[in-house]
């Protein structure tokens, strides 16, 4: 047998379409045949590797087609665009009549210095307070893996106010954009504030953090006065991972 | 541009699906040629606070959870099968939508939310690149011959989309790349992704 009608026979195992006669002898010779068994798990991880691609493929393919055949919209789509614009023309009407007043009288309305000092305040993002609207719109992008729009919202605040949960989402989004090394700043923040709602899972992804970010000394500690909280709910997984990075076949640079 | 089949009916999408190749690839474009259950999804994701966008996502991850579900034989094959894919997309936009909901409505049921997702987007999205890093180390060429091939295109429908001149061409060119993919494996020594 060539090695290609080997690996057709390997598919067709795989797949099933063996006979059960076939398949159990084939079976028997994976028990027996450590070199055979060898050949096959090799295969076997390639085609799981093949698999694990197939769905990125198939979004690519979906993609390509939702492109390809833009959503029309029914006919409906023009009443309710007419009826829009309808409303639109009678809300401007409404809001010229109620604003007349406003003008009549403006200089007894000097509202607007102080409504514009707001506005600038907004717009330069760094002199703009938290407020609940923005972690409900960085929460909602982060959702949808809008990473980098949570972040933008995030960091449009000033330092000072963002709240220990806006700085909590803050690192996430960071930490899956790839910005190690600030994530691990804000999460030691949200560690340090002791709030309960969020400083075991800053404690944990701070020190996930700081090994992607390679300082393995720092996350190699931190993992390990995790795993000493007993209480700690990432115990259990501090000391997996330890277990991992403490193992002679695995040794992690910068440790001792 | 390639024309649909007027309608298929569930055996046969179920088929092709199962087929792969060029008959799931005319099944997946009648899906999106046709604005039946497509249009049933933009009306419902709109109705429940998504916009076009939001509906043109669901409804990608809906027919892709849906051919992975035929593919792999999760799919039990009750009821009707466009039924199955709305259903489908309305659970996949309600887990979108309750979860930001749940945040909005409590404070603390965010944070399970912040707390369980990074790790597993993150793990899932190591293990595609690894995968990809793998295959793009093959070449354009073999990468993609082994994922039509993966996707069960023949290799005649192979030779035909990569311009080989045979079948037997298109087959030699599967098994080098499947074998330079088995000794790149074995090289970096992965077991497992």
């Amino acid at each position: 047998m060539t090695q290609e009608e080997l690996y057709d026979y390997y598919d067709s195992y795989l797949k099933g379409n063996l006979s059960s006669l076939d398949k159990d002898n084939f079976e028997k010779l994976l028990e027996e045949d450590v070199a055979v068994r060898f050949e096959f798990e090799k295969y076997k991880n390639a085609i799981d590797v093949l698999n694990i691609n197939a769905e990125t493929r198939l979004d690519y393919e979906l993609g390509k087609l939702r492109s390809q055949y833009p959503y029309k919209e029914e006919n409906t789509k023009r009443l309710r665009t007419d009826r829009n614009l309808y409303y639109g023309i009678a809300a401007c009407l409404i809001i010229l009549l109620l604003s007349g007043p406003y003008f009549y009288a403006y200089n007894n309305y000097r509202t607007d210095s102080i409504l514009n000092n707001e506005l600038v305040a907004y717009s330069n993002g760094q002199s703009r307070s938290g407020s609940d609207l923005d972690t409900k719109s960085a929460m909602k992008n982060f959702e949808i893996g809008n990473y980098e729009e949570t972040i933008r919202i995030l960091t449009g605040i000033k330092e000072a106010d963002l709240s220990i949960r806006q700085q909590f989402i803050l690192a996430n989004a960071l930490m899956l954009i790839g910005d190690y090394n600030k994530s691990s700043l804000y999460y030691r923040v949200v560690s340090d504030a002791q709030d309960v709602r969020f400083k075991e899972a800053a404690d944990w992804y701070y020190a996930i953090v700081l090994l992607k970010d390679g300082q393995n000394q720092s996350g190699f500690k931190q993992l390990k006065l995790i795993r000493s909280d007993r209480a700690h709910s990432y115990s259990a997984r501090a000391e997996t991972l330890l277990v991992k990075f403490e193992s002679p076949w695995r040794s992690l640079p910068g440790i001792d | 541009m390639k024309r649909m089949k007027a309608s298929y009916s569930d055996e046969e999408i179920i088929d092709s699906i199962r087929s792969g190749g060029l008959k799931l690839e005319a099944v997946m474009r009648s899906f999106y040629q046709n604005n039946g259950v497509r249009g049933k999804v933009h009306n419902f994701i709109k109705t429940n606070s998504g916009n076009a966008q939001d509906a043109e996502d669901v409804f990608q991850d809906g027919l892709k959870c849906m051919i992975v579900a035929i593919r792999d034989g999760s799919y039990k094959g009750t009821g009707v099968l466009e039924a199955y894919l709305y259903s489908t997309c309305r659970n996949i936009w309600y887990k979108k939508f309750n979860r930001s909901t749940r945040v909005k409505s409590d404070v603390d049921s965010g944070i399970e939310v912040v707390n369980e997702n990074p790790e597993s987007i993150m793990e899932d999205r190591e293990r595609k690149e690894i995968v990809l890093k793998f295959l793009s180390k093959l070449g354009p060429t073999c990468k993609q011959v082994l994922e039509l091939w993966n996707l069960d295109y023949s290799m005649k429908e192979i030779a035909e989309k990569m311009d080989y001149k045979s079948e037997g061409m298109a087959r030699k060119k599967k098994h080098t790349c499947l074998q330079k993919l088995i000794q790149s494996l074995t090289d970096s020594n992965l077991k497992s992704v």
